[in-house]
């Protein structure tokens, strides 16, 4: 009995029963849920996470600590869609900081405690100020190290400033991105068994002959036949990313554009990665992001039934489809958000802290692409114009017609390829 | 100073001081003892019902049963089983009937340990708290596509760890070593409708005495309380689920007492003469008992129905005589019918023996 009482690991907790004591295993949370202090123990400076060596270092005197690292992987604890759960889940952030939110933007920014925000790295506003911290935010369970070091930003940013010919000459000298925000980013990582019973007319082709009257002669034709199949498909979601940032505030094709992230670097989370380095608090909650997960996975059980099929032809298709085994985990995943000014514009940066992918929003030249169209154009109505006089005059040139024609439908195909993406590119 | 767990044997005596009366009787064929009145001396064994009962020069155990259950069954409610039970039994032997069994119908009152104690120490293991995940049931259609939300039941397994100090009261043992089987064959007991022992409630009645005594029961008995202390552990954490529970203490303070519980036994005899007995629960009126049909009935109704064919084989000799010229179509027609009457004579003696060959595989009550 005394070994019971003095066993660290146990806490007595309520039996139902008298007689009978219980023990049950101590919160494994409890320790990290105590505030930390981040102070040099040389200088009494503060201690921030340096980028470039990996760990802590005072900003004063040089001191220099290790982080309390714990690799997971992707075995990190995961959640289950309880409602226990839901409202047992830590929250807080295991370290006071504070909100900041962007009177321009809207975003809500966590920063440490006394920290100075110069400008909102999303808008690059300069107007911000500090408002009252939530209290019912989940806790990251884990999170992404930065594997990029600040240094080698230029030379990713400069390469992709550089990538594509829409652009304006003079933006990879004069768009100027000295100044790269490292951001954790919120993402919700939810994994899944999925079990589909799919049902549909697949297509099947037939060789059949047939008698033509016409010619009287047997004659063979091809048609399609509907057969109805069914079957059954399994399949297992793993750390299915969504974005738990606000549309409004960072684009989510940007934010996508960032994958893959490296799940087996995955360290328990820690406020020492967080001291000094930007979070931001999730703004799409737990259910809103299921959502589109499941909106995305509905999608992939429509083509994993397709491709169970004898052929991918099908029509009148139904499925009923079963969860199992969900689980969520809310992840802290590195990124350095950058704004860049051309022309007095503003326009966004991302960088993903762990592989160094670059993604973000650049300026189109629209000359440039107007006079691409033009160009592509220009052969087909050439050829269209050279041709016409002959036909008019000498009654041959139909062939320069025709190849005139088919240079013109290649080259509108291309022009509007052209034009799409150039308006993607702009709406980013 | 440690208790023991069970009466020393000086203090078992010869005589029942419980049951004043009654003589101690055993049955030759199925050894099996019982404390009978003095009414009932010197008769059939009540269950078996292959032999006199002889007196019994054996000691018993002096513990008074502590609770009982009364026999809840009413004759009309032992008559509606019997006679369900005779029913559908094709063509029985003579002394197979409802009222043959009923004459004959005793209540008999068989043993099963009762054991109190108290467990005192430590206790670790598993425990299995059920809850609920939401989850989703989705259809695609031409509607596209339509989910509905539902709740999945799951299980959580924890480790537990605590220390135990409780006493448990009236734990069964058994004290037969056909209690299972009996149990199988009659079915369970609702043990809600106990009565507490009163002197002179047996009287008239036979009661079948353990075969096993308290000492050699030990390791059942604090397997069955250790099955006790994790119900109750179980409930303790509020748990729905254990797994591995291990108790590491003390088994302290034994107490063994008897719990009888009510049996109606009946015997028949066939047609060789072998007495087979029938049993009842005395609470649920459950039946367990060989029937068997009367070959010696189904050759005579064959015998009897082989008339008809034969009737027919004349009537068809005497058409071919009359009218020679159908000879080919009597012939035929008459063969067949004969042939079918003839076989169908023969289902009474088929269907016994076919009866018998499957009741004969029930194992008797003896």
């Amino acid at each position: 009995m005394e070994n019971l009482s003095h066993n660290d690991e146990y806490q007595q907790v309520a039996s139902m029963l008298p007689g009978i004591t219980v023990f049950a295993p101590k919160p494994k949370l409890e320790k990290e849920r105590k505030a930390q202090s981040y102070t040099c123990p040389q200088c009494g400076g503060c201690l921030a996470y340096n980028l470039v060596t990996s760990g802590l270092a005072c900003q004063h005197c040089g001191y220099q600590a290790n982080v309390r690292s714990r690799a997971i992987g992707p075995v990190a604890e995961k959640n289950e869609f309880t409602e226990d759960t839901m409202k047992q889940a830590d929250k807080g952030w295991g370290k006071l900081r504070n909100l900041i939110h962007c009177q321009q933007c809207g975003a809500e920014l966590s920063y440490p405690q006394g920290a100075v925000a110069a400008s909102c790295p999303y808008c690059g506003s300069n107007s911000v100020n500090v408002t009252v911290s939530e209290s019912d935010l989940f806790q990251p369970q884990a999170l992404i190290p930065f594997s990029i070091k600040p240094d080698q930003l230029k030379q990713f940013t400069q390469s992709w400033i550089k990538e594509g010919w829409m652009h304006p000459a003079m933006l990879g000298e004069s768009a100027r991105m000295d100044k790269f925000i490292p951001f954790y980013l919120p993402y919700w990582a939810f994994s899944t068994d999925i079990s589909l019973d799919w049902a549909a007319e697949v297509a099947h082709t037939v060789t059949e002959r047939y008698y033509d009257a016409s010619s009287e002669s047997w004659k063979t034709r091809t048609t399609i036949e509907w057969r109805w199949e069914n079957g059954t498909v399994q399949k297992t979601f793993s750390n299915f990313l969504v974005h738990g940032v606000n549309a409004k505030r960072l684009n989510p094709n940007i934010l996508e554009e960032l994958y893959p992230f490296d799940m087996s670097k995955l360290v328990a989370f820690n406020t020492d990665y967080l001291v000094g380095i930007n979070a931001n608090a999730y703004d799409v909650d737990l259910n809103t992001a299921w959502g589109e997960a499941k909106t995305k996975i509905r999608d992939e059980a429509r083509e994993l039934a397709t491709e169970d099929a004898s052929n991918t032809q099908v029509r009148n298709l139904s499925i009923d489809m079963s969860y199992a085994n969900e689980h969520w985990r809310y992840l802290f995943l590195p990124a350095y958000i950058a704004v860049y000014q051309f022309k007095d514009k503003k326009y966004q940066v991302m960088v993903n802290g762990q592989t160094g992918k670059v993604f973000g929003q650049k300026p189109i030249d629209w000359k440039k692409v107007t006079l691409a169209i033009i160009l592509a154009l220009l052969p087909g109505l050439a050829a269209m114009f050279i041709g016409v006089p002959f036909v008019l005059l000498a009654g041959s040139g139909f062939a320069i017609m025709s190849v005139g024609l088919i240079l013109l439908i290649i080259g509108g195909i291309i022009s509007f390829t052209i034009y799409n993406n150039a308006t993607k590119l702009e709406a980013l | 100073m440690a208790t023991l767990p069970f009466t020393p044997a000086a203090e078992i005596r010869k005589e029942a001081a419980w049951m004043t009366g009654a003589a101690l009787e055993v049955c030759p064929a199925c050894k099996r003892v019982f404390l009978i009145s003095e009414q009932k001396s010197k008769q059939s064994c009540p269950l078996c019902y292959q032999a006199e009962l002889v007196p019994q020069q054996s000691f018993i155990r002096q513990e008074a049963p502590e609770i009982i259950l009364p026999a809840q069954l009413k004759v009309e409610d032992i008559r509606l089983a019997l006679t369900d039970f005779v029913k559908s039994v094709p063509l029985p032997v003579q002394d197979f009937s409802v009222q043959n069994l009923m004459d004959r119908a005793q209540l008999v009152w068989w043993p099963s340990w009762l054991v109190d104690a108290d467990l005192q120490g430590t206790w670790t293991g598993t425990m299995g708290f059920d809850y609920q995940v939401r989850t989703a049931k989705e259809n695609f259609d031409d509607q596209g596509w339509q989910s509905k939300e539902t709740l999945r039941t799951q299980t959580r397994y924890e480790a537990r760890q605590g220390t135990l100090d409780r006493h448990y009261d009236n734990i069964q043992v058994p004290a037969l070593r056909s209690h299972e089987r009996r149990l199988e064959q009659i079915g369970n007991y609702e043990k809600k409708t106990t009565v507490y022992y009163q002197a002179g409630m047996l009287s008239q009645n036979s009661v079948q005495i353990p075969e096993i005594e308290p000492q050699e029961l030990l390791e059942v008995a604090q397997t069955r309380l250790h099955n006790a202390a994790e119900q109750e552990i179980m409930q303790a954490n509020e748990a729905q689920h254990r797994q591995n529970i291990r108790f590491a203490g003390n088994y302290l303070n034994f107490n063994w007492t008897q719990y009888l519980l009510p049996l109606i036994s009946t015997s028949y005899q066939d047609e060789k003469g072998s007495v087979h007995a029938v049993i009842l629960n005395g609470q649920t009126g459950k039946i367990y008992g060989r029937r068997l049909a009367s070959i010696h009935r189904a050759s005579h109704r064959t015998f009897g129905l082989m008339a008809i064919p034969l009737l027919a084989f004349v009537a068809a000799l005497v058409i071919t005589l009359v009218a020679p010229a159908a000879l080919p179509v009597n012939l035929v027609c008459g063969g067949v019918i004969v042939i079918f009457l003839a076989l169908l004579a023969l289902l009474p003696v088929l269907r016994a023996h076919h009866w018998n060959n499957r009741e004969n595989k029930i194992e008797d009550f003896n």
